[in-house]
């Protein structure tokens, strides 16, 4: 019978382990700082009735109770998750495109320019952002419904409908991120072997083929890396509507991030808002961790 | 092993931490100069002072180099002006006045708020309380007190709706520019001729409704409305809401404002805000405070307008009532809050009022500057002195009336939307009722 000898692995040094976490330090310092002191503080308020200015009474689970079951919460939570849901498939979509398109270009001369233009929004701030579009969207003298009515059509209440609002800040959103996710999606596509296209061409793959198997899986990871991202910053959706609709029409557009503004800062309630931050923040875990799981694909095949 | 140890200690910190914030007290308050010591001319020391109003910077600028009488009483003292932006200010404030020495000595506030609810702003010292009293207008006095102290020096008292009317669609739609409507019947009455409707929608306003943007702007336009119809928004103890602005006047004024906009078709919901409306020509009429006269020979000297009284309603003429009480306040806790009232001082006086109010186009605060060239030869004077004559009406002063203001806005906006006026106001009663409990305890 064989006897297998199995080479025990080498075990760390005791040293190396030490000089592991000098190295770490600073950086594991600012996370302490910046994050878990934080998040934990916030669960502690999370059980008081809370103000920033002197009363601070533990009640429990009652703020939980009172904000899980509220119709405020339950307002923001979807308008929060349909506002994702409308920005993260369309703006991966329309960046993947316009990617594409960057790197179909025959003509390399010009490209620059053309990506620094698609990129300019995204230096901006998204409160920049809201005001242009106001500008745009203002039912009365905005250039929306200027270029609407100028090809026949009526002019559209836009920011100012129940219905529309969202799907408006979800306009000025996708333009303001695309140029972004362009960029992150470009530098993939220019890591594609070319030889992997010549070889497909060979056997007389066509386009959408050459997408479908080759393009699409060696781009997973900067497709996973966009998805998630985007996921990340739909969800924590503020400087739009806090800017441009301050919430309205009739609640239409608050989102979780603005009534925990509106609850800690106007209202002086830090221990429900502190529980939307929890809700926020355990949401945002799972759907990051379930994206990750669900899109990211073996290559290696 | 390692990571165990590591993983209790630093939840061993977090509750520490979060504990040692738990304990029921105020922030550190700063010790405060003994109130009977004198105040040395040779004081050295720097009074930071907070704006935040965007529409008033040239006011920190004029306050900055014009209040001589303390600079000269106090040459070692240095006053430093901050402007705040006001999309974010709530947030300052509240950074600055919970860190203790970040706060300003100085800040314009709203007194109900900073004053009533959070208690970071000291009530003004008795001859202030005298000063304030015997000459700042009696108008508008009650918005700027709690339980009848002054707890600080107004910054304008912005006396109120007028109504605003384009003289050029009055005459096309066979009305008298000279004669505009009176009474709440007559408004609708001259809506239904001024509005234009094309293809089903409106096209002009017959009168512009404020139906979108910030819920206090929508509660603090349809206030002459309900007061004009014998209703408010809670009661004069701020014990409740119930029967108030749930009550049948006020109703029956949200339901006139829902007949604008749903049954009359007189007012649209799309065309856009009421300022932006009227100065393009897309409105015949709206309501809008003195200032809007400024705004509109700036913004649209082509628009021929005329300014006249508000109308009277059910319950008479809606009389001068402030949602938004903003004053020049002294931090409570603030170190030097003997200097901060010395400057305060300084500034109230009604030549550096009047001088404020031409400056920033609106209405002055002090009694005997309503005399003055600059307001008796307003446009709107006739508005101004009706304001004047009928006195002043309800004041919201409870602690948390914006956030009130924020509830009650929005349930009109549903309202105005087509939402039943009885339900829908009879479901923001309970959430007032909340926050003016919250008020009391």
């Amino acid at each position: 019978m064989a006897i297998l000898h199995l080479t025990k692995r080498a075990q760390p040094r005791r040293s190396d382990t030490k000089r592991a976490y000098l190295f770490l330090a600073p950086a594991l310092l600012f996370v302490l700082l910046l994050f878990v002191i934080p998040v934990g503080y916030n669960i502690v308020i999370s059980f008081f009735n809370w103000s920033a200015f002197g009363q601070r009474d533990f009640v429990w689970f009652e703020n939980y109770l009172s904000v899980l079951s509220s119709e405020r919460f339950l307002n923001a939570a979807g308008n929060t998750a349909y506002f994702t849901m409308l920005v993260v498939p369309v703006g991966v979509v329309l960046s993947l495109i316009v990617a594409l398109g960057f790197n179909a270009l025959m003509f390399r001369k010009g490209t620059g320019l053309l990506r620094a233009l698609y990129f300019a929004p995204v230096v901006a701030s998204l409160t920049a952002v809201a005001f242009v579009w106001l500008w745009i969207f203002n039912p009365s003298y905005g250039l929306a419904n200027t270029l609407l009515n100028g090809l026949g059509l009526p002019g559209e209440a836009w920011l100012t409908s129940e219905s529309q609002v969202l799907p408006s800040l979800a306009i000025m959103y996708v333009w303001a991120r695309l140029g972004f996710n362009v960029i992150i999606l470009v530098a993939g596509l220019n890591a594609i072997d070319r030889s992997y296209y010549e070889a497909a061409r060979l056997d007389g793959a066509g386009p959408f083929k050459m997408l479908w198997s080759i393009t699409l899986p060696l781009l997973n990871r900067q497709l996973v890396l966009v998805v998630s991202v985007e996921i990340m910053n739909a969800l924590k959706l503020f400087e739009l509507p806090f800017v441009a609709t301050k919430g309205g029409p009739v609640g239409a557009s608050k989102s979780m991030v603005t009534e925990i503004y509106e609850l800690a800062f106007r209202q002086d309630q830090w221990g429900p808002a502190s529980v939307y931050v929890i809700a926020l923040f355990v949401f945002l875990i799972v759907i990051t961790g379930v994206v990750r799981k669900v899109f990211t694909r073996d290559i290696s095949e | 092993m390692h990571f165990k140890t590591i993983a209790a200690t630093s939840a061993l910190v977090l509750v520490g931490i979060g504990l040692s914030g738990c304990a029921t007290s105020a922030p550190v308050a700063t010790s405060a100069p003994d109130a009977t010591s004198a105040l040395s001319a040779d004081r050295e020391a720097t009074i930071t002072v907070w704006n935040p109003q965007d529409q008033w910077r040239k006011t920190s600028e004029f306050l900055e180099n014009n209040v001589e009488a303390f600079k000269a009483q106090y040459p070692n003292v240095t006053v430093e002006f901050v402007d705040v932006p006001y999309g974010q200010y709530e947030a300052r404030y509240v950074a600055g006045f919970t860190s203790g020495k970040n706060a300003p000595d100085i800040f314009m506030g709203q007194v109900s708020y900073y004053g009533g609810a959070l208690g970071v702003a000291a009530e003004a010292p008795e001859d202030l309380q005298m000063l304030f009293e015997e000459n700042l207008t009696p108008v508008t006095a009650g918005n700027f007190k709690i339980d009848g102290k002054w707890f600080g020096h107004p910054v304008s008292t912005d006396l109120g709706m007028q109504l605003f009317y384009n003289v050029d669609h009055f005459a096309a739609a066979g009305l008298d520019p000279a004669n505009p409507p009176k009474t709440f019947k007559e408004l609708r009455e001259y809506a239904n001729k001024l509005a234009v409707r094309e293809g089903g929608k409106i096209t002009r306003n017959g009168m512009a409704l404020r139906y979108s943007g910030s819920p206090t702007g929508i509660a603090d336009k349809a206030l002459p409305y309900i007061h004009a119809f014998g209703g408010r928004m809670y009661a004069e103890d701020y014990s409740t809401a119930e029967g108030y602005l749930n009550g049948k006047e006020t109703i029956a004024a949200v339901q006139y404002m829902q007949d604008l906009a749903q049954k009359d078709r007189v007012s649209s919901l799309e065309l856009g805000s009421p300022d932006d409306t009227f100065a393009q020509g897309l409105s015949a009429m709206t309501f809008r405070e003195g200032w809007y006269e400024g705004y509109l020979d700036a913004n649209a000297p082509d628009v021929k307008y005329a300014v006249a009284p508000y109308p009277e309603g059910d319950a008479g003429y809606p009389k001068v009532s402030l949602l938004f009480n903003w004053a020049w306040m002294v931090n409570e806790r603030s170190e030097n809050k003997d200097l901060a009232w010395e400057w305060i001082r300084a500034m109230s006086n009604p030549e550096t009022d009047l001088k404020l109010a031409k400056l920033e186009g609106y209405m002055p605060v002090w009694s005997e500057n309503f005399n003055d060239p600059y307001v008796v030869g307003r446009n709107d004077y006739i508005a101004v002195e009706k304001q004047l004559n009928e006195g002043p009406g309800p004041a919201y002063n409870a602690p948390y009336t914006n956030q009130i203001a924020i509830e009650v806005g929005q349930a009109i906006e549903a309202a105005m939307r087509g939402a039943d006026v009885e339900q829908t106001l009879n479901n923001v009663v309970v959430k007032v009722d909340e926050l003016l409990k919250r008020g009391r305890e």
